[in-house]
């Protein structure tokens, strides 16, 4: 499938627009190859999308692992009881 | 990405017909479903009302409006996106209600902050040592919970669930009912900002 508004080849503008999209695995199969042929060429994007990426893991970790309040589950469970 | 993408979840934009839901069955089946999702619920919650004391509420809630209409629920499709965005709901109704008495919050939409950007021109690009790498390592999780938190609430749900909850992006888009395209222009904006915010704390870090 091709899609004739996209450009034959990304600049790093275009490629760095879609850096989420293509970070987590969102793009459709046209764009994400032309960002990746952009990235093949770019070592300053590479560099960057890499950093986006890794950024994007340090929030997931820093942010998972939130337990509900045993006082929480309890509490569901009584009111389920009462439902 | 995801094992459930292209379903929706039963129920839609609140849209329910009041019944009791009964049988020890169903009370089973329910909980089986709920328990694994409770601590994401849970820490999704706390992101949107930004204390425990609300969160637990919005959580109750949320259950107890699944609870009220699980019969509603199409079984073998998506009980988490179904869930969630009942929670979703409720939460930006509430918002909604409590916005129209008090402040709104909007997305500061000045400079753009890119962390790599800002980290590489305060050490010089001719330098030869990598600063990114100790900038990943001075981010804690207190700043990035400050940084979502300020986000306004449209946005910060959706950083939410992509980013604490790893939603897809057609999942976030059931969730809240909004197109894909805006998931996408949302989650873009968004990230930004915590970029932005994330930066400044930890320019202040470096001061102290």
């Amino acid at each position: 499938m091709s899609d004739s508004s996209l450009p034959d080849r990304f600049t790093c503008e275009q490629a760095f627009a879609r850096v989420f999209e293509f970070l987590d695995r969102e793009l459709g199969p046209e764009e994400e190859r032309l960002v990746l042929e952009h990235l093949a060429i770019c070592e300053g994007c590479t560099r960057h999308f890499q950093f986006e990426g890794d950024l994007l893991k340090v929030i997931r970790e820093k942010c998972a692992g939130t337990r509900a309040p045993e006082h929480l589950r309890r509490k569901i469970s009584d009111l389920l009881d009462s439902l | 990405m995801s094992e459930i993408q292209g379903e929706r979840p039963a129920e839609r934009g609140g849209e329910f017909i009041p019944s009791a839901s009964g049988g020890s069955e169903s009370r089973r089946e329910f909980e089986c479903l709920l328990d694994p999702l409770l601590d994401s619920l849970y820490s999704a919650a706390l992101r949107m009302a930004r204390n425990a004391a609300d969160a637990e509420d919005l959580v109750q809630d949320t259950v107890v409006k699944a609870y009220r209409f699980f019969h509603t629920f199409e079984r073998g499709t998506n009980f988490k996106a179904w869930l969630f965005r009942i929670m979703t709901n409720l939460y930006i109704n509430q918002y909604h209600r409590q916005s129209r008495q008090g402040e709104r919050v909007e997305l500061d939409e000045g400079e753009d902050v890119w962390i790599w950007a800002k980290a590489w021109a305060q050490v010089g690009s001719g330098s030869g040592y990598d600063p990114v790498e100790t900038v990943l390592q001075k981010i804690q999780g207190e700043m990035i919970r400050e940084a979502i938190d300020s986000l306004p609430p449209e946005f910060r749900v959706v950083v939410t669930l992509a980013d604490v909850q790893e939603f897809s992006y057609e999942e976030i888009a059931q969730a809240m009912g909004i197109p894909v395209g805006t998931v996408k222009s949302r989650l873009f904006r968004g990230r930004k900002q915590v970029q932005k915010r994330l930066w400044s704390s930890l320019e202040e870090a470096g001061q102290s």
